[in-house]
Formats: structure tokens, C-alpha cells, sequence
């Protein structure tokens, strides 16, 4: 087994916390929303907890978004980067 | 906002700190008075113990309504109808069936019913050996015993052994319960209340 799998191991990856942020939205009001504990939307967003795929199915719905786009396998590259391009301030200034 | 704050009996145990600091003086106070009662009062007063153990593991939510180690707590619903029954959360009662929850969040989650089997699963894992061993060496303690010792022998085992049944699992809860960030959204939301009121 190569170590370079350590990186990631068989954690999973999630934006939870950005889309929450990005909403506006308290841990409190997203766990109403999907009808579970506060505290379960922290460990989620800290990668604690693997959620089910009913839970995951709800965010998803909730978010208007596909899975992939709220969890990975891999580390989400930032999403300014993903907007932006490469780290090349010419290819962001266009719309 | 709701904000959920835990006590028990005037501790907060909103804190990592503070909840092992509970599991701590739970275990010292329960050792201290085992050591009290066969030292100044014998082996007879020991049974004294047992509703000292049901009180404790009531204070740690395994026998109560709402207590500090929720997934433990027997939750009390609430109806719009202004009645209550207090059930496991974690299976519906047929007699609930249909009926409006004034908070249906109450119920426990994916999260809280995997983390509340992992305790179990860690405690009980856990005294399978103790067990094993007393039983291994109940015969050698046993054989030559006269009935009062035999009684005296199995009276001063169960009280651990039923301390540690109720305790055990909600003692990992709170050992092992980690403490979340402070929700951004939510210190947001807070400042801007305090700058418009």
C-alpha cells in the first residue's frame, strides 16, 4: 500500500461549512432544516462523521446541489482557485 | 435561535473539560464511598450502595428525562395537544404514530444512535474481560466458602459490576465528546443583534 494514500486515507471530504457560510446559516438552522442535532452538522464539517447517504441525499437537496459537489473523497481545492483559474489574477478578471 | 445548555446538578458540561472533570469525580466519589462503607460500616451496609448507583447513573442520563448525556436521556415529547410521553428516541412508539411533535428534533439522529452503539460497544468490549477473568477465578474464591461468605463475595461484585453497566457507556460519552468551533454564522448573527438593539 503506498503511503502517499495517508494523505487522504478514507477520509471524506465535504463543503458544508462553506455553503453554510455562504447561505448564511447557523449549524442550528441547517440541522432544522434537515432534522438532525447541531452537533451533528459540526462533526460532519469537521470530517468526523461519514453520513449516511439518506443524510447525504437531504444536503444535497437542501444545497441545490449534486453529491459530488458538497462531498469528496479528495481535498476540494478552494473554490476561488476553481473560479479563478490556476492562481493567474489575468484569468480571473473577466466574467 | 434555540441554545441548548446542559447541566448536571449545576455543572455545565458544555465543555471537554468540564465533562471529564464530571467522569473523574463521578468514579472518585463512587470509589470513596465503597471504601467508606466496608471500612467504618462492613460489608452489610455495602448494599447502601445499589440506590446510590441508580441515583448516579440517573444523574448521567441513563434512567432520566433530559439529562446531561442526551443520547442516554429517555427524551420527554411533547404533543400540540399538550401531552407528553417520555420514550427512546431513537424508536418511535407506535402510540406516536402520526401524532404532531411540538419539537420533532428531540428525536435522535443517524449521528447520535451510531455514536451511543460505539459507547455500548466500547464498555461492554471492555468488561467482557473483567468477566472473563472472575469467572475463571470464581471457582478458586468459591469452593471453600461458606454460604455467608458466598453471598458477602457476590454482593460486594455486583455493585461494581451494575455501577459499571449503568455508567460505563455514558462515562465514554463524555470522555470522548469533543468540543465544536463556535459557529461563525452564529457569533455573526449575534453581533448584529447586539449592534441594531
Amino acid at each position: 500500500m503506498p503511503n502517499d494514500t495517508n494523505a487522504s486515507g478514507d477520509r471524506l471530504f465535504n463543503r458544508i461549512a462553506v455553503l453554510r457560510a455562504e447561505r448564511g446559516l447557523s449549524r442550528q438552522d441547517l440541522a432544522d432544516a434537515l432534522e438532525v442535532n447541531y452537533q451533528t452538522i459540526g462533526f460532519l464539517e469537521r470530517g468526523d462523521y461519514k453520513p449516511s447517504l439518506t443524510l447525504a441525499f437531504a444536503l444535497s437537496r437542501f444545497f441545490s446541489l449534486p453529491i459530488e459537489a458538497i462531498f469528496s473523497t479528495e481535498p476540494f481545492r478552494p473554490l476561488s482557485e476553481q473560479v479563478y483559474g490556476n492562481g493567474n489574477p489575468q484569468q480571473g478578471g473577466s466574467k | 435561535m434555540k441554545t441548548t445548555r446542559r447541566f448536571l446538578i449545576f455543572i455545565p458540561v458544555e465543555t471537554q473539560r468540564s465533562r471529564r472533570a464530571i467522569v473523574v469525580g463521578y468514579y472518585a466519589a463512587l470509589i470513596a464511598f465503597a471504601i467508606l462503607f466496608l471500612w467504618l460500616r462492613g460489608p452489610a451496609k455495602y448494599v447502601l450502595l445499589l440506590p446510590l448507583t441508580y441515583l448516579c447513573a440517573a444523574m448521567l442520563g441513563g434512567l432520566s428525562v433530559r439529562g446531561p448525556v442526551r443520547l442516554f436521556s429517555q427524551w420527554q415529547r411533547k404533543f400540540k395537544d399538550g401531552s407528553a410521553w417520555g420514550i427512546d428516541g431513537s424508536r418511535p412508539h407506535p402510540y406516536l404514530k402520526g401524532r404532531p411533535l411540538i419539537s420533532p428534533i428531540d428525536r435522535l439522529d443517524e449521528h447520535d444512535i451510531a455514536t451511543r452503539d460505539r459507547a455500548h460497544y466500547l464498555a461492554y468490549s471492555t468488561l467482557r474481560w473483567p468477566a472473563i477473568a472472575a469467572a475463571l477465578l470464581a471457582p478458586i474464591f468459591l469452593l471453600d466458602a461458606t454460604p455467608a461468605q458466598v453471598g458477602r463475595i457476590l454482593l460486594i461484585v455486583s455493585v461494581p459490576v451494575s455501577i459499571l453497566f449503568f455508567s460505563l457507556p455514558q462515562a465514554i460519552i463524555l470522555w470522548t465528546e469533543p468540543d465544536l468551533d463556535p459557529d461563525s454564522a452564529d457569533s455573526a448573527s449575534q453581533t448584529v443583534f447586539k449592534v441594531t438593539s
